[in-house]
């Protein structure tokens, strides 16, 4: 049992509930968590409500869920999110797999917190379209969150217990049991093909020089890089939040897990396929100026590319996009 | 001659300090409240101080400023639906002595009355105040303030609820785009982002002798626009259009004027 929160007159009474018990693959550290969210079964499972309620969106048509959906590794197919009555949003929706473990949100990395992250797509006139204050009185007039924001949070339903709910069930969203996985942990040498071995072989070598954005156990260091997908950018990325000129077009590296079902790719959906994705770093970028040095031409034939799309391929993990934590 | 024993003395200095009359005086000891008494000596406890408000009113180049009327700056027609920015750190007192640090205003064009709080009396020579937040305001999370605080999410709204955080000084309405009168162009200044936080400050020479220690404002929201040409930049969300942002963020500090 988890006892949290002090008593205070008008702050949160003190709730007594079960901790959140995390199932991690082998491997997965506890991703960080705000003093203030500590995780609990109670607030996870509010969370999650929240997550899939349209009503968080101005006209009730579209939750959370409606742009990272289970099927598109909890991203979506379309290059530019859709948002509520058909509205084009700016970017291609990001994927929430083993979101718990990022620095910093959105691909500008212009949100510091998962908690404060929330209220970037409810709020953008172009996705959920809904004013918080507003939002924030429609969520106490809700017969069914009162209660609950009370026995997770133990306050009022509103602004602060919305965002800490959705982060809280957002870390969740761990993804660590795909093929790959399992062949390199040894439980099962037959999880990847021949092609995928000699492509995760390719990954890893200096050749491609993949992993020096591509790293770590969430394959991305959470950098922000140019990757030389044109020689000048509408959307200039990190520049937005820095204003300075050597982060035009410089956005955070993504992870690959799953990355087979969250196409179309790029922050702007411009490739369709993992092919089109491997062929750009194989010709090396448009050569921006302030494109990555990584970035450049790598030589590889068709089977190479061909090999490293099988690897990309064996990092789905379909046990939790299958999961029904995950599901309505 | 025989001499008193000690308790006969203790007893007499007991009785004289009961009989003769005391030197102490009961009153307000903080030479900061109205009603301080420089010949008390003792606490009462009823110190009185002056509350500060500020009234800040709105024209247009000396006209009365009104939410929704169409007025005419810089030779372009232009009518403001939302005109509203914030105000903080308001000092007021000594140069050295001017900080309120928790002060935050969400000041409306159509609201005028702003209570600040407590100050110490006296002469006031100095008034300053930001325009916008500080950079750790900026950048906290605006959900954990009560929904009453200005700095709590507002509607409108007057956070991008991204890194950017407040938007400082926000302004729609219509514009005149096209010289022809009508006001059927866009205006929306929306203008934010720490390196656009300015301070206003000028020479108040204002007396707080009183419990309701009022401060009257006046700001010439023509003087937002000075140099610009409104037919022609009158949207900026400051990331898109950082020149016409930072213009409008100097702009705003020229135009306040204390009445005396």
């Amino acid at each position: 049992m988890l006892i949290g929160l002090i008593a205070c007159q008008q702050g949160p009474r003190i709730v007594q509930q079960a901790a959140f018990e995390w199932d991690l693959p082998a491997g997965f550290a506890e991703p960080s968590v705000p003093e203030n969210n500590q995780m609990t079964v109670a607030r996870v499972q509010l969370g999650k409500m929240l997550f899939f309620d349209p009503i968080l969106s101005v006209d009730s048509t579209l939750s959370c869920a409606g742009c990272h959906l289970a099927q598109a590794g909890f991203a979506d197919h379309n290059p530019i999110s859709r948002g509520i009555e058909g509205r084009i949003g700016e970017r291609n929706a990001p994927t929430l797999t083993n979101i718990g473990y990022h620095p910093y949100f959105f691909r500008e990395g212009g949100s510091p917190s998962l908690e404060q992250q929330v209220l970037g797509p409810i709020c953008n006139n172009l996705e959920m379209g809904f004013n918080a204050a507003l939002l924030a009185e429609r969520l106490k007039n809700h017969p069914v969150y009162e209660p609950l924001a009370q026995e997770a949070y133990g306050r009022e339903i509103g602004l602060f217990v919305l965002t800490r709910a959705i982060a809280a069930y957002e870390r969740t969203m761990i993804s660590g049991d795909s093929p790959y996985d399992r062949f390199v942990r040894g439980e099962d040498p037959q999880a990847l093909s021949a092609a995928a071995q000699r492509g995760l072989a390719l990954f890893m070598s200096e050749r491609t020089n993949c992993t020096q954005c591509h790293g770590g156990i969430d394959f991305s260091l959470y950098d922000f890089a140019n990757n030389g997908l044109y020689d000048s950018f509408l959307d200039k990325g990190r520049y937005r939040v820095t204003l300075d000129s050597a982060d035009i077009g410089k956005f955070k590296v993504p992870t690959l897990r799953n990355v087979a079902l969250s196409w179309p790719y790029m922050h702007d959906g411009s490739l369709n396929s993992l092919e089109e994705v491997v062929q750009h770093y194989n010709e090396g970028g448009k050569g921006h100026v302030n494109q990555s040095t990584y970035v450049r031409p790598l030589g590889l034939n068709p089977n190479e590319v061909a090999d490293l799309v099988a690897f990309l391929e064996s990092l789905t993990d379909k046990k939790f996009i299958n999961n029904p934590a995950f599901a309505p | 001659m025989k001499r008193l024993p000690i308790f006969k003395l203790i007893a007499l200095a007991i009785l004289f300090s009961a009989v003769l009359p005391s030197c102490e005086k009961a009153g307000c000891i903080d030479p900061a409240a109205l009603n301080y008494d420089p010949d008390a000596t003792d606490a009462s406890n009823d110190c009185t101080f002056p509350i500060l408000s500020l009234k800040l009113m709105p024209n247009v180049d000396g006209q009365n400023f009104t939410l929704g009327e169409t007025y005419t700056i810089n030779g372009t027609a232009v009518r403001f639906d939302i005109f509203q920015f914030y105000v903080s750190q308001v000092g007021i007192g000594d140069m050295m002595d001017m900080e309120m640090p928790e002060t935050y205003l969400l000041v409306k064009a159509d609201e005028t009355d702003y209570e600040l709080g407590q100050v110490t009396a006296g002469h006031k020579h100095m008034l300053a105040f930001n325009v916008g937040v500080d950079s750790a305001t900026n950048h906290a999370d605006p959900t954990l303030y009560e929904a009453s605080n200005v700095l709590a999410p507002q509607n409108p709204s007057m956070h991008w609820n991204w890194d950017a955080g407040y938007q400082f000084i926000k302004i729609e309405g219509q514009v005149d785009t096209d010289g022809d009168g009508a006001v059927d162009g866009l205006l929306e200044m929306h203008i934010g982002k720490d390196s656009n936080l300015r301070r206003f400050m000028v020479e108040a020479h204002q007396e707080a002798d009183a419990e309701d220690f009022i401060i009257t404002v006046d700001y010439d929201i023509a003087k937002f626009f000075t140099d610009v040409d409104l037919s022609t930049e009158s949207v900026t969300h400051t990331g898109d259009g950082p020149e016409l942002a930072s213009k409008v963020a100097d702009n705003a500090i020229t135009a306040f004027t204390v009445q005396k």
